[in-house]
């Protein structure tokens, strides 16, 4: 059959433009830029949830640019640990020298550098009276106000001062700050390092863990970005060298995110290609066992390729950054958009001379419900907050509407646009007896079973880093090299957060409440214990004026416990001068002179913004129980899966889900009448039950990436039902298309539960188990409710 | 932070000999090996012991000592253990791995020996054990004897460390150590002196577990 030449070359025509454009749209853009593997731009970038915006400023933040290195040097035949800790200490220092003179790196120094701690303590004693009079004040008139003292405020401050005072310098750390307590009486700065006793097991305090010296060092760029990644692993290995040089033999151990995102991305890109061409190959050969004569099935290589290429144009085009996540996930396109190549391709002709055109016409209604239908599914995932799932919503509809369009102009320039399968695609059990009736409906009875009783024991949970491809080998590092720093899992690291620095400051003071209610024993280390509260801070005028003669007071309070009071001059002369002052900086101002404090490994302890700011806590024990949403305080381990937001989005997500496939039903009803509809959506929602209830009874944790696929999947396995509802409204048997559909479908999928990204795999297998079960729904209900096609009407 | 560096460092029990009128005989590794070989091999060899003391403290700015009570246990493999009983319940161990503090609820704060301040605060456990192969490096190490007395007074060899760490005394009769001393100027020093001590102490695994690591 020749089809006319005018459809052949306007089709022709039509491709070559759309394959033109299509490609030259994507040689003009930068892919380097355009596709992302951060994890945060899967995430919304006005997303809500403090927790996330937290983690995207940590991730833009100095915190997330840091190196973590240690150094070692193999012990010399006979050496003591002196000797051998000495040359240790020298080849760190080698290696954060050569490391600071590299331009990707922007700051580097050994632990063991006192200087940032240096810098800290002198910041804190220097304004000790601006840090931590307020709060010591604070206090102390709380317990006077609570005894109901007979004596004056000043007087019993005086007192208390000086039997306090006393009472320390019978504990053994009383002999190292015997130095600054001239200075300090009030033990405000002594009460601060006993507060932070945490802080000193976190190993910031030691220069030395084990046998390795340890190195602190920062990034210029962040380590999600190229610049960011290869030129600091090129210093860290020129470091070495340098620092091999200086103690032959030095051996190193290093962690940074950058080599998580470099390792991420490198993965995801070769799982890319090897997803994609391992989908396409499995569709051609489920096509080559399928049809006679197997070169033939080539023909169904454009439709898939133009399916992708809309894809990939529509995406592109609608966002400026896409992630890397869409593409491989967007591989299960070749699956999909093979099904109308199939469905125009393996049609029979009705005549010998049947024109394309009139076949084509026949096969438009189902082709038609069943493509829109899905575009409609799948457009209310525009809807959804995750713009992963948005570009999803495009990056598919797009893909099926290009797989329709291109396999009805495609097959439009071909004369012989029929593809024979082979007999056994074709056959049909139907002329079995009763036995593979009654083994049809017990199939379908335990398939019945399975998805009701099944969902039941689902469980759910959602964890960001599944995401991503696991690096054990990075991971198992990055834990011993942050043990060498401290960092075990015997503490846990609380970020409380604020919109401003007293915002943050007035939440630590709720969550170190909290944490002192729920764990009594925990040792607590916070950098917010030099801080007072914006409130505490602007009442410390008032509260000095109602001292009165508390300089006396204390005078003679401490030649009563034993005290020379002359000694304490270097007290009493800042004392008056606080009384004498009349420029506080502002609560702004003085929060911000405390971070100026912080250098090097400190700094990761206070993020004061002139916007949001966060305080790190250190607990050892902490409690079992997150910290309450009052206290807007989360666990890095709660940044690090983001559970609770991506169960949000979960949750959204199947609202959104729940409103498509309302829609597909509705459309199925509204095209087939009520009866028909039923039984149309009976097969894909039994499919999507079935397949839930699988998991149950297999004791899956699914997560929102398998409702996603739950929802790919019934909607494709909605095709099959609408092309069998066809099949029969005609009184024929279904097309074999289905079944190659199904299979290629599946193969596709199949292909997905093979990837190494855990919430990839789980799209995978939900759809690849959805679209068998529904081909299963779609072959036994016919069995079990007896033949219902006359044999003679087989093809 | 200059008062935690200051704090740990002090943890050594900065404090001063009483004015050490005899600088007595510099003894070298050398001539450790000499008159002062049984000596000293007799102390080193000294096995678990448990003794009271009464510690006091000089401040610049007291007119007094504060005056502290307690209970030292040393062990061969767990180091060296001031329990404080009076005025206030504290434990202090000093040990291969740095040093703890302990308080009256049990609570522990630890000094690596591998910090700078735990550096320090290590070389305390070799001076208990006359552990003199390890001091040398360290200290100059000054010994003199009457009859049966004896004093050892260990100085820093490092500027930094003797301004901070001062001298270290110990003192005794026979082979039982009587008296230590942490000098660091004549106002600023540590006294300790030794009471009724039990030799060949055994500690229960109570003991062990409250008084050392």
């Amino acid at each position: 059959m020749r089809e006319p030449p005018r459809q052949k070359w306007t089709a022709r025509l039509i491709l070559l433009v759309g394959a033109v454009a299509g490609a030259a749209w994507l040689c003009s853009l930068d892919l380097e830029r355009k596709i992302s593997t951060d994890v945060l731009d899967l995430v919304p970038v006005d997303e809500r949830s403090p927790e996330l915006s937290m983690v995207r400023t940590l991730a833009g933040q100095d915190e997330a640019r840091v190196l973590l290195l240690a150094v070692r040097v193999p012990a010399r035949p006979g050496e003591g640990a002196d000797s051998r800790g000495a040359r240790c200490d020298h080849a760190a220092a080698v290696l954060s020298d050569a490391l600071a003179s590299a331009p990707a790196i922007a700051e580097s120094m050994p632990l063991s550098d006192s200087k940032p701690r240096d810098a800290l303590g002198a910041a804190i004693f220097k304004w000790r009276f601006d840090f931590l009079l307020p709060g010591w004040l604070e206090s102390r008139r709380a317990k006077y106000d609570a005894g109901h003292a007979a004596v004056p405020w000043a007087g019993w401050l005086a007192e208390a001062t000086a039997t306090d005072l006393e009472s320390y310098l019978s504990k053994p750390e009383a002999m190292a700050t015997q130095d600054i307590v001239t200075s300090d009486p009030m033990l405000l700065v002594p009460g601060l390092v006993g507060q932070m006793d945490g802080l000193s097991a976190t190993g910031l305090a030691a220069g030395r863990s084990g046998e390795y010296s340890l190195v602190w060092a920062r990034s210029r760029y962040s380590p999600l970005s190229p610049e960011g990644q290869r030129p600091v692993f090129e210093a860290v290995d020129r470091a070495l060298e340098k620092a091999r040089e200086a103690e032959p033999g030095a051996q190193m151990r290093w962690t940074g995110i950058g080599r998580f995102a470099a390792a991420s991305r490198s993965r995801i890109e070769s799982e890319l290609t090897l997803l994609n061409l391992l989908s396409l190959a499995l569709v051609i050969a489920v096509a080559a066992v399928c049809v006679r004569r197997v070169y033939r099935a080539l023909h169904l290589v454009p439709v898939v390729l133009g399916s992708l290429l809309g894809a990939w144009v529509a995406v592109t085009a609608a966002w400026e950054r896409v992630h890397i996540l869409v593409f491989v996930v967007g591989s299960l396109l070749a699956g999909v958009a093979v099904d109308y190549g199939f469905y125009l391709y393996l049609q029979p002709r009705r005549r010998p001379d049947e024109p394309y055109m009139e076949r084509a016409s026949r096969l438009i209604r189902p082709l038609l419900a069943s493509a829109l239908t899905t575009v409609i599914g799948f457009s209310f995932l525009l809807w959804s907050e995750l713009p992963l799932i948005r570009q999803l919503g495009v990056f598919v509809s797009a893909g099926l509407i290009c797989a329709l369009v291109t396999a009805l102009l495609w097959f439009a320039q071909v004369d012989n646009s029929f593809l024979e399968t082979r007999a056994f695609i074709r056959r049909r059990p139907s002329g079995l007896g009763p036995g593979a009736r009654r083994g049809a409906r017990i199939a379908l009875a335990l398939g019945a079973l399975v998805a009701v009783a099944g969902p039941w024991r689902l469980h759910w949970r959602d964890d960001i880093r599944e995401l991503e491809i696991p690096t054990p080998e990075l991971k198992a590092n990055d834990a011993d090299v942050r043990a060498l720093f401290g960092e075990t899992g015997a503490s846990t690291v609380y970020l409380t957060r604020g919109s401003n620095p007293a915002d943050a400051r007035a939440s630590l003071h709720a969550f170190l409440a909290w944490l002192g209610r729920n764990e009594p024993e925990a040792r607590m280390a916070t950098l917010g214990y030099a801080l007072p509260t914006e409130e505490e801070w602007g009442k410390l005028p008032a509260q000095l004026a109602d001292l009165g003669d508390f300089e006396a007071e204390l005078r003679a309070a401490l030649g009563r416990h034993g005290f020379q009071p002359e000694a304490f001059a270097p007290f009493f002369g800042a004392w008056e001068s606080e009384l004498s002052r009349r420029d506080r900086p502002t609560y702004d101002r003085l929060v911000a002179n405390l971070a100026g404090a912080l250098k090097g490994p400190l700094s990761s302890l206070l993020h004061a913004g002139p916007g949001p700011s966060w305080f790190v806590t250190i607990a050892e024990p902490a409690p079992d129980r997150e910290p309450p949403a009052i206290t807007h305080t989360v666990t890095d381990g709660q940044l690090q899966n983001l559970n609770q937001l991506f169960s949000r989005y979960r949750v959204s997500a199947l609202r959104l889900s729940s409103v498509g496939l309302a829609f597909v039903g509705a459309s199925v009803f509204v095209l087939y009448g009520f009866r028909r509809g039923i039984r149309i959506f009976a097969i894909p929602a039994g499919a999507c039950l079935f397949a839930f209830g699988l998991f149950g009874l297999a004791g899956a944790t699914l997560n929102l990436f398998n409702l996603l696929g739950a929802f790919l999947g019934v909607c494709l396995s909605h095709n099959y039902a609408i092309f069998s509802a066809e099949s029969a409204r005609r009184g024929e048997e279904p097309p074999p298309s289905i079944r190659m559909s199904a299979v290629a479908t599946a193969c596709s999928f199949g292909v997905l539960a093979l990837s190494r990204i855990p919430v990839v795999s789980a799209l995978g297998s939900t759809v690849a188990v959805i679209v068998l079960a529904a081909l299963a729904i779609t072959e036994l209900t016919p069995l079990a409710s007896g033949p219902i096609w006359p044999k003679d009407s087989r093809p | 932070m200059i008062p935690v560096r200051q704090i740990v460092a002090a943890f050594a029990f900065v404090a001063a000999a009483r004015g050490a009128t005899d600088a007595g005989e510099v003894l070298t590794p050398e001539g450790a090996a000499g008159e002062w070989r049984p000596l000293i091999g007799a102390l080193a060899s000294k096995g678990p012991i448990e003794a009271t003391f009464t510690e006091q403290r000089y401040f610049p700015f007291r007119s007094g000592p504060m005056v502290l009570k307690g209970v030292l246990r040393t062990s061969t493999e767990r180091g060296v253990s001031l329990q404080y009983t009076d005025p206030e319940p504290n434990v202090l161990i000093a040990d291969a791995a740095g040093l703890i503090i302990r308080n009256r609820g049990g609570r522990s704060r630890e000094i690596s020996a591998q910090s700078k301040e735990g550096g320090a605060i290590a070389s305390l456990l070799p001076i208990m054990r006359f552990d003199l192969p390890a001091l040398f490096p360290r200290f100059t190490i000054r010994a003199s004897r009457t009859g049966e007395a004896w004093q050892f007074e260990f100085t820093p060899r490092d500027a930094a460390a003797a301004g901070s760490l001062g001298s270290i005394t110990i003192a005794g009769s026979g082979t039982e150590v009587r008296h230590l001393e942490f000098r660091r100027s004549a106002s600023q020093r540590v006294e300790i002196d030794v009471g009724s001590t039990r030799d060949g102490a055994v500690f229960t695994p109570a003991e062990q577990a409250k008084f050392f690591r």
